[in-house]
């Protein structure tokens, strides 16, 4: 009898979690199968979810559009530049919060955290202004040094909460055999963290593809547009084309969500661990 | 010598010589900090006491005029109570579906990670898709939202949800709400799995049926959590600009400015650098308030080690 109710709990919570799962990945369903349909199927007053018709013309199309290509490339300079800048800055610091001992360490490590949830929009007007005085206005230089300010303290974080969970004897025995702390870093602790190190990759990389607020008020060229701004581009071109818009949105996503799947276990791991630690 | 230390201490032993080497680690991410956030958060504060322009370079100080101006401005308090509401109901709205979603995922079974995984999506979801996405949901011919509300009869004539000054905020709140649950839903389901097992059984031999344990054990043990979550919502959505300028910039008839879109309009579109900043010191000390909650708190309960 136990197992039974057993079984009908376990189906109850499953359907309600499928119909929930339904219900809240349906913007994403929507969007999809609107970037497969043909345009007469998208502007329609009785939309179907399924297109009748598949056709991979929006995509077509949007990389037909000169600008298009030119968006997604400077969106990938730019999120793999800051990608590459925070892994190596951040290990740094992590290693140094992890295995040195000096004063004020409990400090930075609070300040850090700090820093970690500040919010963008104080930090815009000031960035704004030192990114016109040092010329660098309409330059992808500028947006990955902001986005810097908002991957760094959650990477150090983050490898910090890893770099911990590093047995001491390890680091201990390749300082016994001469490492210096730099040789400790490359050679033994980023070699046995590579999942803490790509979650920390991706986090980055995900933050300057994605990002659009520092994009919006920082390039002005067209050529130096990224892909989040250049989406925005397209609704005022192609103002009623949503086929054209969700294949854009797709085509954005996709990077997004393919880097996601890969890291999902140690990136779930490592935001929760940062927020909540026991 | 310094070899023995090395083994008896648990830690490297901190001389002079480390010394060097802990500021050649942290230069770098101490630079880089200092540069892009300490040193903007100074000059915004400075601009903030001067009577600047975004498009002129001349200003002079002029003290304290910005903040006594933003007093006597009824648009700031406003776009102040507008974001307190924005930020209550989010909150709400992603407390207690992330909650719902991480007692659901907390039990072992088959496609527990497949769901948590698929449910997770959202929190990556760049924003500009996300509104993207909303909008053609929205959309007062074509979309999905209108078509279904007017198929089963729910309401007689399509809505433009964006447009409608009554209905703007629920079109808005909806996407932050899609966006912030992630987050919620995995600091809970690891809250419920630290919950010690053995509380349980004791409960049971208690007589407690599943209500009462869920009601004295579960509830109890999330409380922390409770606390971490709604903090951290607090600070996130308060100051989110993102979607709700995508959404509707603000508008229509200004029924969803927030503050953080007041300051944005200020100092980009009436070109006023000096007062947005000012606008941006004022939500910076409300923000700053409720992080030092947030640190109180943690310290009290010594959720973080050390």
């Amino acid at each position: 009898m136990k197992s039974n109710s057993g079984f009908w709990n376990k189906a109850i919570r499953l359907v309600l979690l499928m119909i929930l799962t339904y219900v809240l990945l349906f913007p994403m369903t929507v969007a999809l199968f609107t970037s497969l349909k043909p345009p007469g199927e998208v502007i329609t007053a009785t939309p179907s979810l399924l297109p009748h018709d598949f056709t991979l013309q929006n995509y077509r199309v949007l990389f037909s559009l000169r600008e298009f290509p030119r968006y997604l490339l400077n969106s990938f300079l730019v999120s793999c530049y800051t990608a590459l800048i925070s892994i190596l800055v951040s290990s740094l610091a992590a290693y140094a919060l992890v295995w040195m001992n000096f004063t004020g360490k409990r400090t930075i490590v609070k300040a850090i955290f700090f820093t970690y949830m500040f919010p963008q929009i104080l930090l815009v007007l000031p960035l704004f202004l030192m990114c016109y005085e040092l010329n660098l206005i309409d330059t992808k230089m500028a947006l990955v040094l902001t986005y810097l300010s908002f991957s760094l303290p959650f990477c150090v974080w983050m490898l910090k909460s890893f770099f911990e969970s590093i047995p001491e004897e390890l680091v201990e025995a390749a300082m016994l055999d001469g490492c210096t702390y730099l040789q400790c870093l490359f050679k033994v602790v980023l070699p046995v963290s590579i999942p803490a190190v790509t979650a920390v990759l991706v986090f980055s990389f995900v933050l300057g593809w994605s990002e659009y607020l520092f994009a919006n008020t920082l390039i002005i060229s067209d050529t130096n547009r990224t892909i989040a701004i250049g989406l925005q581009t397209l609704i005022g071109y192609y103002r009623v084309d949503y086929g054209l818009l969700t294949a854009a949105s797709i085509v954005m996503t996709l990077p997004v969500l393919l880097f996601f799947v890969t890291v999902q276990k140690y990136f779930i791991q490592g935001l929760v661990v940062g927020s909540v630690k026991e | 010598m310094a070899k023995m230390q090395l083994l008896n201490s648990s830690k490297p032993i901190s001389n002079f010589k480390i010394r060097g080497q802990v500021l050649l680690f942290l230069l770098p991410a101490f630079t880089a900090i200092i540069f892009v956030m300490a040193y903007p958060m100074i000059k915004g504060l400075d601009i903030s006491f001067t009577n600047r322009l975004l498009t002129y370079d001349k200003y002079s100080y002029i003290g304290f005029q910005n903040f006594l101006a933003m007093f006597s401005d009824n648009f700031f308090w406003y776009s102040l109570v507008n974001s307190i509401k924005l930020t209550f109901w989010a909150a709400a709205g992603t407390l207690l579906l992330g909650f719902a979603l991480a007692v659901l995922l907390n039990h072992q079974f088959v496609f527990r990670d497949f769901f948590r995984g698929a449910l997770f999506i959202p929190w990556v979801m760049p924003s500009m898709v996300t509104a993207l996405m909303f909008r053609w949901l929205y959309n007062d011919f074509y979309g999905y939202f209108n078509y279904m509300l007017t198929k089963y009869h729910l309401i007689a004539q399509p809505v433009n949800l964006l447009a409608d000054p009554r209905l703007a905020w629920a079109g808005v709140l909806l996407p932050i709400i899609w966006c912030n649950y992630p987050f919620v839903m995995l600091v809970f389901l690891a809250a419920l799995q630290s919950i010690d097992k053995s509380l349980y059984e004791a409960a049971h031999i208690d007589g407690a049926n599943r209500l009462q344990a869920f009601w004295f054990v579960t509830l109890p043990g999330l409380i922390p959590a409770f606390v971490i979550v709604i903090i951290l919502e607090i600070i996130w959505t308060f100051a989110s600009f993102d979607l709700v300028f995508l959404l509707t910039r603000g508008g229509p008839a200004d029924s969803t400015l927030t503050l953080s879109l007041y300051i944005y309009k200020q100092a980009f579109e009436a070109k006023l650098l000096g007062y947005a900043s000012a606008l941006g010191a004022a939500l910076f000390l409300i923000l700053f308030f409720v992080t030092m909650m947030y640190f109180s708190f943690v310290r009290r309960t010594g959720f973080y080690e050390k």
